[in-house]
């Protein structure tokens, strides 16, 4: 066309003035609308694979959740069915337990998609044919909740339907975890002797297994408890979750008990609220070597099978009333209840709270006497508690129910107070099974009281002739609990026989000088009448073994054999004076806490050290003054120092 | 402080095990000052070692070390305050009952007991073993007192509280239970230390001191 570009522009403008379509304006148009599309795509890209990830999380999640919730079930039906069983002890009736036992075996597991959303029967489980044993699910978490269910029990069940609570539940998880392998072994009812409770994952399975008959070729070996306390075979994992939902699926098919649903959904909430942070924190802090995985924990390389590189401890609450140095505190036998006896002249009971919390108070404060307290003690059944002052003074208190803090102060409590000792109280020892208490003081005795509240509760004095030494520390032997283990200030070892009232033996330990490092050896201080640097702080007795420890002010450890009267080992513990030392109750390690202000944790077997941390602040050459092991065996540690603060770890 | 020398190791300052009674503290070296002593205890042993000295002299107790810092020192006087209160709570023990004295009374006035959510009417007992150990707790706080060697404000302001409810511990003491009191003064002179305290920190009204005579 002749006309001008600007004619031309003028027409296509003036054609513009209606909606037609002309080349550039068409082509402009698909592209910014083709731009636009792109960007929304990109966009929906995006989201997609947000919300693609946020699936997968929340698939993680939940399949966690089924997990927690299949354990928590697990347990329910353990604790119903041994109720069921203590009822019929009880009753002396036939066993009532409905027992699909057949179907359940006959049935061919079903592989449903583990979808079950409340598994409200009752599994029977002591009739399902026993598989060959397996470790069981994390079992730090099932340590927490067996406790934890054990003490809302407490009031029915006495300490053996505890112990057959437990090789129920171990059982459980063994069934559950049976169903991956498939060995036959002929069934047999597991019955729980009764065992100490051990930290050792290898150790509870295996404990399980006294109630089996013989095994498939993955069982483990565990010989009789008092005999051999070495380390023990490590069995396999399994992953619980699928398989335990399989199982449940399969009885939820087979028996419905709708009167147990609600009550069971309840409670299933109720734990799977209160236990699922627990069951996350077991998890990233238990490390079993049969994993294979996930030593970040471990401390050392700790041969495979000896669980104890599967104890690491962290700290956990801060306990800070008391005014002066504690000097000792104690764990009750079977609640979770803690006393420290404190130089201000107090004793003070503490709730331990199941969760870390920031304050915590002593629900209770005991005053005996103005003079520093030294010494605590529970009795055995944990009915009463026991003081030692420094004026010589054993005072004996009730433990209550009642544990709120800043009630109305009961005079009962004080019940009555052991009267012979004419100088300070160093230590105070319960019976293991007896009800006995064991005192030592700074006059040279060790006396012997009857704690059922006598008229005249001394029983026996026992004392080294021609002896001017004080005892520092005392420890019955759990292996024989008619010997008591005493330690003097001069560095002797004495072992008496409660019945004789004599002495088995004395052995006689000696300073050794003081080495650090890059410097010359440093021959120890004289002896003087009011130090001495032999002198022995504490004496432990190993829960099972025939091994005594004790921890001296010249920075050494020494292991000794009760029975031989031996020296066995002898090794510098600390930077500083030991004074606190306690054996593990899974016998596989002894923690010592020292005045260099360090906790360590030292193996048995191998005498190293597989964990050290600093703890308490340093008050005029006194650091820690007392360690104690948490008796359930459970993950508890409790260190005492001289700066008026309790602390409490967990493992 | 340390002095760890190639020199053999001296003998440590604290209570071993096996130390009889008249013996704990013969370890203990005396200070001249706070300074002295390795921190962060340096004003509660300092304190602690001049009640060992002369107990009877509460002037030169209370007076501040010198070198210190003389809120941290009111601060360790109510922690050793709180300590020996042990020893009149445990003299208080067979005389002081709820039958005896079922509201805490000093001399017409009294008192509700502050340890609780509410302030309850505990009786005279209770009342003493909580406000002690409140008092305990509260000096414990690490919200209130985080360190040992400084004190905020929200720390001084606590002291005026914790001394008034001391004192009623004592006021209580001698109008209803005067022959303990007087016993128990006599062997540890705590409530002329505790007067003497509080007029020279001014940590009471001078009319809220109901024990006149003295």
């Amino acid at each position: 066309m002749n006309s001008t570009p600007s004619s031309l522009m003028a027409r296509t403008a003036s054609s513009e003035q209606q909606p037609t379509l002309s080349l550039p304006r068409v082509l402009h148009f698909l592209q910014t609308e083709w731009r636009r599309f792109e960007l929304e795509r990109n966009e929906w890209e995006i989201e997609r694979a947000e919300m693609q990830a946020k699936i997968n999380l929340l698939e993680g999640e939940r399949r966690g959740l089924e997990s927690v919730k299949s354990d928590l079930v697990k347990r329910i039906k353990m604790l119903e069915y041994a109720l069921r069983a203590e009822r019929v002890k009880n009753a002396k009736v036939a066993p009532a337990a409905p027992v699909p036992a057949s179907q359940a075996k006959s049935t061919s597991p079903s592989k449903t998609p583990a979808a079950a959303t409340d598994p409200n029967t009752t599994i029977p489980l002591l009739d399902v044919p026993s598989r060959p044993v397996t470790t069981d699910l994390n079992v730090p978490t099932l340590r927490t909740r067996s406790s934890a269910l054990s003490l809302r029990a407490r009031g029915a069940q006495t300490q053996q339907s505890r112990d057959l609570l437990r090789a129920f539940l171990r059982e459980a998880s063994a069934l559950s975890a049976q169903l991956v392998n498939d060995v036959d072994a002929p069934p047999e009812l597991p019955h729980a002797p009764p065992q100490r409770d051990s930290k050792a994952p290898t150790v509870e399975a295996a404990a399980d297994g006294l109630g089996f008959g013989d095994r498939g070729p993955q069982s483990v070996t565990f010989e009789s408890l008092p005999a051999d306390a070495g380390p023990l075979e490590s069995t396999r994992t399994v992953s619980p979750s699928g398989s335990l939902e399989e199982l449940v699926e399969r009885n939820e098919s087979r028996s419905g008990r709708s009167t147990e649903f609600a009550s069971m959904a309840r409670r299933i909430r109720r734990f799977q609220s209160a236990l699922v942070p627990s069951h996350e924190s077991a998890t990233t802090t238990s490390v079993r070597p049969e994993n294979g995985v996930d030593d970040s924990e471990a401390d050392t390389p700790a041969s495979t099978g000896t669980p104890s590189s599967s104890l690491f401890w962290r700290p956990r609450l801060q306990l800070q009333h008391h005014l002066d140095a504690v000097r000792m505190v104690e764990f009750h036998p079977t609640d979770p209840l803690l006393a420290s006896a404190s130089e201000d002249g107090t004793v003070k009971l503490w709730n331990l709270p199941s969760r870390a919390r920031r304050d915590v108070e002593p629900y209770l404060t005991l005053r005996a006497s103005a003079a520093p307290l030294l010494s605590v003690a529970f009795d055995v059944t944990g009915e009463f508690l026991f003081s030692g002052a420094a004026d010589a003074l054993i005072t004996v208190w009730k433990v209550t129910e009642n544990r709120l803090p800043y009630s109305s102060y009961d005079k009962r409590i004080r019940l009555t107070h052991f009267d012979g000792h004419t100088d300070a109280v160093w230590d105070l020892k319960a019976h293991p099974s007896e009800p006995f208490l064991a005192s030592c003081s700074a006059d040279g005795t060790v006396r012997l009281w009857d704690t059922r509240l006598k008229p005249v509760p001394l029983e026996a004095i026992y004392q080294l002739p021609d002896f001017t030494a004080a005892p520092t520390s005392l420890a019955f032997l759990v292996t024989d609990p008619s010997k008591l283990m005493v330690s003097y200030r001069d560095g002797t070892l004495a072992q008496f026989d409660l019945a004789t009232q004599q002495p088995i033996f004395t052995l006689r330990t000696h300073a050794h000088p003081i080495y650090d490092f890059g410097q010359p050896l440093i021959p120890p201080p004289p002896a003087t009448p009011t130090y001495d640097p032999s002198q022995i702080n504490r004496v432990v007795t190993h829960s099972v073994a025939n091994l005594v420890a004790t921890v001296h002010d010249d920075r050494t450890a020494r292991f000794f054999d009760p029975v031989a009267g031996t020296c066995i080992h002898a090794m510098t513990a600390h930077t500083d004076a030991v004074a606190a030392a306690q054996f593990h109750p899974n016998g596989l390690v002894l923690v010592t806490g020292g005045h260099d202000c360090s906790m360590r944790v030292w193996d048995v077997g191998s005498r190293a050290c597989l964990q050290e941390w600093p703890a308490h602040r340093r008050r005029r050459d006194a650091g820690i003054w007392s360690v104690r092991c948490a008796p359930d065996g459970g993950g508890g540690l409790v260190s005492a120092g001289a700066d008026g603060v309790v602390r409490v770890y967990e493992s | 402080m340390e002095q760890m020398t190639a020199a053999p190791p001296r003998i440590p300052q604290r209570k071993n095990p096996g130390t009889r009674y008249e013996d704990l503290y013969q370890s203990y070296v005396t200070y001249a000052s706070p300074d002295a002593i390795e921190a962060p205890f340096m004003y509660q042993e300092y304190l602690q070692q001049l009640i060992r000295a002369s107990p009877a002299d509460p002037e030169a107790l209370v007076a501040v070390p010198p070198n210190g810092d003389p809120l941290v020192w009111q601060y360790e006087h109510l922690r050793q305050f709180c300590l020996e209160l042990t020893g009149l709570v445990v003299a208080l023990h067979d005389e002081c009952s709820d039958q005896s004295c079922p509201e805490m009374k000093a001399n017409e006035w009294q008192y509700l007991c502050a340890a609780h959510p509410t302030p309850k009417n505990c009786c005279a007992f209770d009342y003493i073993v909580h406000t002690i150990d409140g008092a305990c707790g509260l000096l414990n706080n690490p919200k209130f007192f985080p360190s040992r060697v400084s004190m905020g404000t929200p720390a001084v302001q606590q002291f005026g509280n914790i001394a008034r409810r001391l004192y009623r511990v004592f006021a209580h003491a001698y109008f209803h239970h005067r022959a303990v009191f007087d016993r128990y003064e006599a062997a540890s002179h705590l409530y002329a230390r505790f007067v003497a305290f509080i007029l020279k920190y001014d940590l009471m009204d001078k009319d809220t001191i109901l024990i006149k005579d003295q």
